[in-house]
């Protein structure tokens, strides 16, 4: 049996330890619902028993707590919000795409489309011209059909300019997050290193690995632990953004119409992948430009093949046709500036050479651009179909993408929360265990007092308080 | 073994398995008190100072452990409350 004063240390260190538990668990209550809080856990350990002069003294216990935190399984969720976020940002910019055409799952065809409309009225109107080529009132129609292809292919190619312009300023938008984040998570590096340099440190540890999710979100990431507790993050193209307690910010300048990133002057941006920048910066300079060329290409054939049949004819004035459309000298930008050239109904050149004015020869031809293989070897209208094709299952592919890296971050992020979140129905078990544990200590005290009573009043039946 | 060394020791071991929540252990010691009150063995008066001290002690404990409680089952409620709410 140790001395009264041995036994003041182990009631004390008993004390501690009991209350250093039911903080855990009424912590881990208060924060069932405090985002990226991981769940604490009380581990004892007894202290080391001392002997002395033959004498054992000292058998207290001691309690820690620490952070039920995985950081393989940390990792692997950041690398999973990663990937989701830039399938998501891309899915999101091609949907938006997607709008500019009118596309949606249930667009039958590429001609209920706008442009395919305006398409195939253009040469509808011609072929209607050639069944009547000397009304003037057909004539205004063709060259109303074609004002209103002109106008559809600007304001696609206008749209799809939007798309990038939004999408250069989410590249701003997320590269002025980033570097608050990478400002954010040098600084808690700082207090980390400063306070716990060889152990886990709760909460500043919930918070570094808060702001390094969000940061997941925005940009793909690789995490290095390095001495002290610290983290070093580089950008997956090897920029570094945090270094211990320094922090590197990222700039944008704009080149040639987009929105360039620069980390430490050095332009990185066809190497950044991840997080909503990757997704953004895979719509915006891989997608996007295939999109508004063929667009150009297809509005560039159109006109061009258009004009050319236009001039082997002669137009209501007995002269030789001139261009319907103008056109840019190549197919560059060629959907945002074709414009019709004339608005004299008589400028399109239905009658052939010799014919005379009256004649439809020319008009039938320029109909049967319908079905000639004017772009790419596909026909107009066949190119469109393609085109929106395109569009659509990349489309679908980002949304499947999207869906499949949807799931497996749920996976990964049920499975830590399994490990670091807190389950109420746990805290519930654990504060009945106490509950119990103190009813059954009660139970010993009670049983004491009343033997330790009898003793004092010489068997007489009463209570020591 | 003395009776009054009996009584500390389970006293002693009641505080230190309350910290650790040792439910099991608890109980035990819960049986070997019954026992021993039923024995009707009388604690000699003299020995009877250190088992007051650790009956002290583990009454500090017992007082300190309840009102934890309390603040732990109305927290809990509370939340239980507001997830409901949700």
């Amino acid at each position: 049996m140790g001395t009264i004063a041995s036994l003041m240390d182990i009631a004390q260190q008993a004390l501690r330890a009991n209350q250093e538990a039911l903080n855990v668990t009424g912590n881990n209550v208060a924060n069932q619902n405090t985002a990226g809080y991981t769940r604490q856990v009380v581990s004892f350990q007894t202290v080391d028993a001392v002997t002395l002069s033959g004498s054992t003294y000292g058998s207290g216990v001691t309690a820690s707590a620490t952070s039920q935190r995985d950081r393989v399984l940390e990792q692997q969720v950041q690398q999973q919000i990663q990937s989701q976020a830039q399938s998501g940002a891309l899915e999101s910019a091609l949907q938006q795409i997607e709008n500019v055409f009118g596309l949606s799952s249930t667009t039958s065809s590429a001609s209920s489309t706008v442009l395919g409309t305006a398409i195939d009225s253009f040469f509808s109107s011609l072929s209607t011209l050639a069944s009547n080529p000397s009304d003037t009132a057909t004539r205004q129609s063709v060259l109303t059909a074609a004002n209103t292809l002109a106008a559809a292919f600007n304001s696609s190619s206008n749209q799809l300019t939007q798309v990038s312009t939004s999408l250069n300023q989410q590249v701003i938008g997320d590269v002025s997050q980033v570097n608050s984040l990478t400002k954010t998570i040098a600084s808690l590096n700082t207090q980390i290193t400063a306070l716990s340099p060889n152990a886990d440190a709760g909460a500043l540890e919930d918070q570094r690995q808060q702001a390094i999710a969000q940061l997941s979100k925005l940009v793909g990431l690789d995490q290095i632990s390095t001495e002290n507790n610290g983290i070093t993050l580089t950008t997956s193209n090897g920029a570094v953004l945090v270094s211990g307690n320094q922090s590197f910010a990222l700039s944008t300048t704009p080149v040639g119409g987009t929105t360039h990133i620069l980390a430490g002057g050095q332009d990185v941006t066809s190497n950044l992948t991840g997080g909503d920048l990757g997704g953004v910066l895979q719509a915006r300079d891989q997608q996007l430009p295939g999109y508004q060329s063929a667009l150009d290409n297809l509005a560039f054939a159109v006109g061009t093949q258009v004009n050319q049949q236009n001039a082997l004819g002669v137009d209501g004035n007995g002269s030789p046709g001139a261009a319907l459309f103008s056109l840019p000298a190549t197919s560059s930008d060629a959907a945002a500036l074709i414009q019709v050239a004339t608005a004299d109904p008589n400028a399109v050149a239905a009658a052939a050479t010799g014919q005379g004015s009256a004649g439809n020869t020319n008009a039938s031809a320029l109909a049967n651009l319908a079905s000639a293989n004017i772009v790419n070897g596909q026909t107009a209208s066949g190119f469109l179909a393609s085109f929106f094709g395109r569009i659509g299952s990349d489309t679908a592919a980002a949304i499947t993408n999207n869906s499949a890296q949807q799931a497996t971050l749920t996976q990964l992020t049920t499975q830590r929360d399994s490990l670091s979140g807190v389950s109420l129905d746990q805290e519930a078990s654990n504060l009945t265990q106490y509950q119990r544990a103190y009813q059954a200590a009660s139970q010993v005290f009670n049983i004491a007092n009343s033997i330790m009573a009898s003793a004092i009043n010489l068997g007489v039946q009463t209570t020591v308080t | 073994m003395a009776i009054d060394r009996t009584l500390v020791d389970i006293l002693e071991e009641t505080a230190d398995a309350l910290s650790t929540f040792d439910f099991g252990k608890l109980n035990a010691l819960e049986q070997r008190i019954v026992l021993l009150a039923e024995s009707n063995t009388k604690v000699p008066r003299d020995g009877i100072g250190v088992a007051l001290q650790r009956k002290r002690q583990l009454e500090i404990i017992l007082k300190n452990c309840q009102i934890n409680l309390d603040a732990l089952n109305r927290l809990h409620a509370r939340n239980m409350r507001n997830q409901w709410a949700q």
